[in-house]
């Protein structure tokens, strides 16, 4: 497809870069279920990678390997050049580079929006009040809500709490950002304020993987769309070879009953 | 039915009709708590009168004045300035004074062990986590009257009452023995870590330390007695390192044993270093309850006399010499480690519950953001269980609070204590008593109060 193609379309495809996160034939197991099935993914760079597929089919499992909030027991997944283990020191190393969003927001409901961001960023960052709180307040410009830094979580909308959510994990100036389907537990006219925000974010350059159901999205950032089901990925492409023409039945299936 | 009234307009928001005011439903409940008011009060001033009648009737008008007579008893625990020559209310205030003694320390330790054990509790340890679920079984279960008494007569009454010579060099002994165990841990620790060795040599060495103290308060602390179990020790570590145990028992068996020899080693030494007459003989002291904190008083050889129980002598050094500190009782550490230790077991329990009433995206939010453990436990966790464990917590320093009067039990001079004496003595009960439920009262809303505001500082912001 011709570069000229893609911009009629709309989609600026990201300079991608280096490999980022890489994994090799990743096996995850809960008990006797087997939730991950031969993994492999490499992601560079500047990559915006958009995970769907059905519930149970492993996809929130996956991106919550790359930070270790799941321990992987098969295969490797390296990220930043670190290889995740047993290491405490890896694993912290690791969780320092990745920024992680979840669906149900997951902020401190006793710090102040404010607090919130700086937290992690004076503890583990190790940086000062002043410098942190700068830090804070810039994010929040960027996420569009710095009227709010000094209310609490509990008085805010679910859409300004996952920006808040997307601002504190940018604090930590991760390298790499993973959102576990961050617009499902919000009400359809808030979806957009944070779609707005994870655009802007893909368009600074933010290497990324998004799980979501959000196919407007998918379509628009992705540079790289994967469909997972019962642990395995079953088909991988760009947005408009995926959506437009998709190989495997179970892909078109999928696709057929949601769009 | 009765015919419809006519509307009346209220105001200019409502206009809805009024009812007959005896079907009123405002009306009527306003006279339901009427006559449950006037019956209240009618059987309290009954109950006063009577008793009081019956108390002039013998010659016991109930007054307040007594508390200025001559009091004429001794307190077995009370401040340098009361004698028996005092009058009742200064003999009332050292009772108080001991409950408050007794008190402030008691919801200090036990929130701090209480804390410690709620977060044990939910240790991923098998160990830690086993061990301090007994723990508040054993205590929560059992009646607190009885644990006092266990405290007192067993515990306090089986401590060493005789004369002990604590020469200089018994302080360096004593922390000859109790290094060597935490200088194991860290060894084993590191030696397992490392994967050298398999990681039930920790647990094996815990497992150790506490076999070979409890064996030892039974056979009893001998040199000899030490040396033997470190050779047995030393033959359990032989035949680990040389394959001839069983799979399961292995690592397990290296901990005990190291534990053991190294003990056996320790008192080797010392014993080599008395014949050798580096140390003096009399240096050796074995069973030190632990907790004693024992310092040389004076120059030379100077003697500490360990009498009825126990003594905690605080190091203290004015210029070139040590004097000896406080005294405390062996009836007041009783009460004060029973009601510590039970409370202990039921704020445990609180603060578990309150951890676990965090919702774990917290935790995982957290880890995401590179918190450590022990920083996710200080600034999330804690934080957000607290306002969880406030109000159940209040109630648990209440109840400390006012089982301190168990103190009766086991002859601690406490307010409740006291007061029973007072009545005893000059026959006042009634005013005894008001006396008593006051202290109590009033100690009991300063707590509430306090916990109130603490309480309220904690509570999330909503809205």
């Amino acid at each position: 497809m011709s570069e000229e193609n893609l911009l009629l379309q709309g989609h600026v495809p990201h300079v991608i870069g280096e490999p980022m996160i890489v994994c090799r034939k990743v096996n995850k197991w809960f008990g006797d279920f087997h939730a991950l099935k031969d993994i492999d993914l490499e992601v560079r760079e500047r990559e915006v990678v958009v995970i769907i597929g059905p519930s149970g089919s492993g996809k929130s499992t996956l991106i919550r390997c790359i930070n270790r909030l799941e321990e992987h027991q098969e295969g490797d997944i390296i990220v930043d050049g670190v290889e995740l283990t047993n290491d405490v020191t890896n694993i912290s190393a690791i969780r320092k580079e990745t920024g992680m969003v979840f669906q149900q927001f997951n902020l401190f409901p006793h710090l102040t929006v404010l607090d919130n961001i700086t937290l992690a960023q004076r503890h583990v960052r190790k940086r000062g009040k002043a410098e942190s709180e700068k830090i804070a307040m810039d994010l929040l410009k960027r996420v569009g809500i710095p009227e709010q830094a000094k209310k609490y979580p509990g008085q805010l909308s679910g859409g300004q709490q996952q920006r808040v959510a997307i601002a504190r994990a940018l604090a930590m100036n991760p390298k790499i950002m993973l959102f576990d389907e961050p617009t499902s537990a919000l009400d359809p006219e808030m979806i957009k304020e944070v779609l707005d925000v994870m655009k802007e974010l893909a368009r600074s350059g933010m290497t990324m993987i998004v799980v979501t159901h959000e196919m407007g999205f998918a379509r628009e950032v992705a540079d790289r769309v994967i469909f997972m089901e019962s642990g395995r990925i079953v088909e991988t492409g760009t947005p408009d070879n995926f959506f437009d023409n998709p190989q495997h039945d179970r892909t078109k299936l999928f696709l057929s009953q949601i769009l | 039915m009765t015919a419809i009234t006519p509307r009346k307009r209220l105001d200019d928001q409502f206009d809805i009709p009024l009812p007959p005011f005896l079907r009123d439903v405002r009306v009527i409940a306003a006279i339901g708590q009427l006559i449950f008011l006037v019956l209240f009060t009618g059987l309290i001033s009954y109950i006063v009168i009577s008793v009081y009648n019956s108390l002039v009737a013998q010659n016991m008008t109930p007054q307040f004045a007594f508390m200025q007579q001559r009091a004429g008893f001794q307190i077995s625990e009370s401040p340098a300035w009361y004698t028996p020559d005092r009058t009742f209310q200064d003999a009332y205030i050292v009772g108080i004074i001991n409950t408050l003694r007794v008190v402030i320390p008691g919801l200090f330790f036990a929130t701090l062990i209480g804390v410690i054990l709620g977060i044990a509790l939910l240790s991923r340890n098998f160990m830690v986590r086993t061990t301090s679920a007994s723990y508040v079984e054993v205590l929560r279960n059992t009646p607190l009257l009885v644990q006092l008494i266990f405290w007192y007569f067993v515990v306090m009454f089986s401590l060493p009452a005789q004369d002990i010579t604590l020469p200089n060099e018994s302080v360096f002994v004593l922390q000859l023995r109790m290094v060597a165990y935490p200088l194991l841990w860290i060894g084993l620790g590191v030696l397992a870590w490392q994967r050298k060795l398999p990681h039930h040599t920790l647990t094996g060495a815990l497992l150790g330390f506490l076999l070979l103290e409890v064996t030892l308060r039974v056979i009893g602390f001998t040199p000899q007695n030490v040396i033997t179990l470190g050779v047995v020790g030393a033959a359990i570590v032989a035949l680990e390192l040389t394959g001839r145990l069983p799979r399961w028992a292995q690592g397990y068996a290296l901990g005990i044993g190291a534990s053991l020899a190294l003990q056996g080693a320790a008192a080797l030494l010392v014993e080599g270093l008395v014949s050798a007459g580096v140390l003096s003989a009399n240096a050796i002291v074995w069973d030190i309850f632990p907790g004693v904190i024992i310092a040389r008083r004076g120059f030379g050889f100077p003697e500490i006399r360990l009498e009825d129980g126990l003594q905690i002598i605080l190091p203290q050094k004015p210029r070139l010499q040590f004097t000896a500190g406080t005294v405390v009782t062996p009836e007041y550490m009783a009460l004060l480690i029973g009601l510590v230790i039970y409370t202990s077991a039921f704020i445990g329990e609180i603060v578990r519950a309150g951890i676990q009433a965090v919702p774990y995206g917290q935790l995982e939010a957290s880890r995401a953001l590179g918190l450590s453990g022990w920083q996710m436990l200080r600034l999330v966790v804690l934080p957000q269980a607290l306002r969880v464990i406030l109000p159940p917590l209040s109630s648990q320093y209440l109840n400390l609070a006012k089982n301190s009067t168990l103190a009766t039990a086991i002859a601690f001079a406490d307010a409740y204590s006291v007061g029973q004496t007072i009545m005893n003595t000059s026959g006042q009960s009634v005013p005894g008593f008001i006396i008593i439920l006051i202290t109590y009262l009033t100690m009991s809303l300063i707590i509430a109060t306090i916990m109130n505001i603490v309480n309220a500082r904690f509570q999330l912001v909503t809205r």
